[in-house]
């Protein structure tokens, strides 16, 4: 071989070497392990101090929610859709009637009955608070789980496939984000909850959670598959799936085991973003009616119901909006901090 | 073609390989204004346990050759034949058995690994393929990376805490995994240093003795395959220029293209160095493949270029020896014709 083989080891100082480099064969062992990207992702973002502190105010969030029943049955003793026009509890030595003659609700009491004070109908506000948190979240995790499924399934075909099927997506994708997010939702909504989900042997009631969840998921589906599509058109072309063809790899071989690991860390940065973007979806869905059916407790129809009393119970407003802007902001600067974290460079943002 | 192997059925075989990618103007309505050949009516055979040198300038056309050989790209003209079996136009499901015999290393062994899976997952997928799973398959990863000179005990490890020498042992690995018995080797080292590019050719050539393999080895310069090429095929804008015996090629160059890549080899014996007479380094860039010269395409950087060369084509003849050579003023050869 023209490459003199001795030539290199002539050049190269060995330590305390004499002979020949043998070149032949040698299994280096000494590799400096790298740190890998979710490592590294991991060390930034334990350096955000923001990220975490508002992460561990979302957690601490959706733990209170969880623990709604405790709350209603062991301090407030009251549940959540528990009617109370006619009665009256003792505030400080008095007796207050917890709704006026006239209608006004009694205002927070800060004691474990009534703490946030109760609604129109009587109803414990701080009970409903938590319970309609489990609604809330439960539905911002449903359609971000939804949003993700359907979204990385279609992006992934779309970039993959290319040619008439992108064409078919693309399209209907472009109809979907052609809506205002919003109002699309009420559009589907206000007409679901009405009639009700029949698919097949599966019926969905107008008034079940999966109605909105299904919704809100439905609509963000683009906001996900477009930019996992851009992604997987770069890397299709990438040489390790070259290599996996060569092999025999079928498509889809390719596409889950070759392309999507690639996708994780777009993945894990958008969840956090779609479950704020779903949780602030349903309150305004809620507010505007299509969303969560009365009489179940959700953020956003806690906000509507107390609307009407904005000036002399302002608390029915103030408590579950402030929750709101609480829980979404919590996740939202965790996820940003998770964004930056795994990609510094990265361009993603939810376009609202 | 070869003297060596006229008789027998070699085992990979193109025949008038063409390769075309439209180059399109308009996004809209996408017709191709011209087209870029990038390999032009190739014809060559590689035979059963031979190592066949492709060599030529980077854009010349060899990545493109190779990939149609493996079926990774359809090619656009000719034909590919896999043990006389046409696999030109072969679906996916009829290459499916045929994919494991011939097997490709990529030039760039870091695009050519998955960067999210572990060196294990990548070794196995060929096993996989075959239908070896369980602790039979882990035993085989073991094996494989044992065999090109790795630590079986790095199988958890990803890529990227790989040195570049050692992840293209793992490219080798993999394309071991499905005991192929062609290999199509697109520039293997050139990514590599050269003290580590050394070494896996001497791997290469261990493989090739022990499993009796064929290879197809892609090189943008002659110093590297000389010592592991049987035959070498000189490739110049998208056709082969020169086709002959690695000795043959060495020491006596017919074609001018072939007498300046081996003048560009930089000698390391300082004696020889002084004392030579240094050929002109063909001048120049490479012509353009959107739309070559006219002629020999060759011609605008060659010194011995006459009025011929500009308006004809010189086709691939034999001289003696069976080496092919297409040009119209060979050097070293009395002239032929006018």
């Amino acid at each position: 071989m023209a490459i003199n083989q001795s030539q290199p080891a002539e050049r190269l100082p060995r330590a305390g070497g004499v002979g020949p480099l043998l070149l032949d064969d040698i299994v280096v062992d000494d590799v400096v392990p790298g740190i890998g990207h979710y490592r590294l992702a991991a060390r930034r973002l334990r350096r955000d101090r923001t990220a975490l502190l508002f992460g561990l105010l979302f957690i601490l969030i959706v733990v209170a929610c969880l623990l709604a029943p405790v709350y209603s049955h062991d301090i407030a003793r009251i549940g959540p859709n528990v009617n109370n026009v006619t009665g009256t509890i003792k505030v400080d030595g008095h007796t207050v009637d917890v709704v006026s003659p006239d209608g006004i609700p009694v205002g927070p009491t800060w004691h474990a009955r009534y703490f946030f004070g109760a609604d129109t109908n009587g109803r414990d506000v701080a009970v409903r608070l938590l319970y309609g948190g489990r609604t809330s979240l439960a539905i911002g995790f449903m359609a971000a789980a939804i949003t993700m499924i359907f979204g990385v399934a279609a992006g992934l075909a779309a970039g993959f496939y290319r040619g008439a099927l992108d064409a078919v997506l693309a399209r209907l994708l472009d109809i979907i984000w052609a809506y205002p997010a919003v109002l699309l939702g009420v559009a589907i909504g206000t007409s679901l909850a009405l009639g009700g989900l029949k698919i097949g042997p599966l019926t969905i009631e107008g008034n079940s959670i999966f109605i909105p969840a299904f919704l809100i998921g439905f609509v963000y589906i683009p906001y996900v598959a477009k930019p996992i599509r851009g992604q997987v058109l770069a890397l299709r072309e990438k040489e390790f799936v070259d290599a996996a063809r060569g092999l025999g790899c079928g498509s889809v071989r390719i596409m889950v085991r070759e392309i999507l690991p690639n996708l994780s860390s777009t993945i894990v940065v958008f969840v956090p973003l779609i479950v704020a973007g779903a949780i602030l979806l349903e309150a305004s869905l809620s507010f505007l009616g299509a969303g969560v059916q009365p009489p179940n407790a959700s953020w956003g129809t806690m906000i509507q119901s107390g609307l009407p009393l904005l000036t002399t119970s302002p608390q029915l407003v103030l408590v579950p909006g402030g929750m709101l802007v609480l829980a979404v902001l919590g996740v939202n600067v965790f996820g940003e901090g998770v964004r930056d974290a795994l990609d510094p460079k990265s361009q993603i943002r939810l376009g609202r | 073609m070869s003297a060596a192997g006229a008789d027998r059925v070699p085992l990979l075989a193109a025949s008038g390989l063409q390769q075309r990618f439209p180059v399109t103007r308009s996004l809209l309505f996408g017709r191709p204004s011209s087209y870029l050949t990038a390999v032009d009516d190739v014809s060559l055979a590689l035979h059963e346990g031979e190592t066949l040198g492709v060599v030529g300038e980077s854009g010349c056309g060899k990545t493109s050759l190779a990939r149609c050989l493996v079926r990774l790209a359809r090619p656009t003209g000719g034909t590919v034949h896999y043990r006389g079996q046409d696999i030109t136009h072969a679906s996916a499901r009829q290459l499916r058995p045929i994919r494991a015999e011939i097997q490709m290393v990529f030039q760039d062994p870091e695009a050519s690994l998955n960067p999210r899976q572990r060196v294990g997952q990548i070794v196995a997928t060929g096993l996989r393929l075959r239908g070896v799973g369980g602790s039979a398959a882990d035993r085989e990863v073991r094996n494989l990376l044992a065999q090109v000179g790795l630590n079986p005990e790095h199988v958890n490890r990803f890529p990227h805490e790989f040195s570049g020498g050692q992840r293209q042992r793992i490219g080798i690995a993999r394309a071991l995994a499905v005991q192929p018995k062609v290999i199509v080797l697109d520039e293997p080292v050139s990514a590599l240093d050269v003290s580590i590019q050394a070494q896996v050719v001497n791997l290469l050539d261990d493989l090739q003795q022990e499993q009796g393999l064929s290879y197809l080895f892609v090189a943008h310069d002659l110093a590297v395959v000389r010592h592991v090429s049987d035959r070498i095929a000189v490739m110049y804008l998208g056709q082969i220029v020169e086709l002959a015996a690695a000795d043959e090629v060495y020491g006596r160059p017919l074609h001018p293209y072939t007498a300046a890549l081996l003048a560009a080899i930089p000698s390391t014996d300082p004696a020889r160095r002084r004392g030579r007479h240094r050929p002109a380094v063909a001048p120049g860039e490479p012509g353009n493949p959107i739309s070559p010269p006219p002629g020999c395409r060759f011609h605008p950087r060659c010194g011995r270029a006459t009025d011929v060369c500009r308006t004809t084509q010189p086709p691939l003849v034999a001289y003696s020896g069976g080496h092919l050579a297409a040009c119209h003023h060979p050097l070293g050869v009395e002239s032929v014709g006018s």
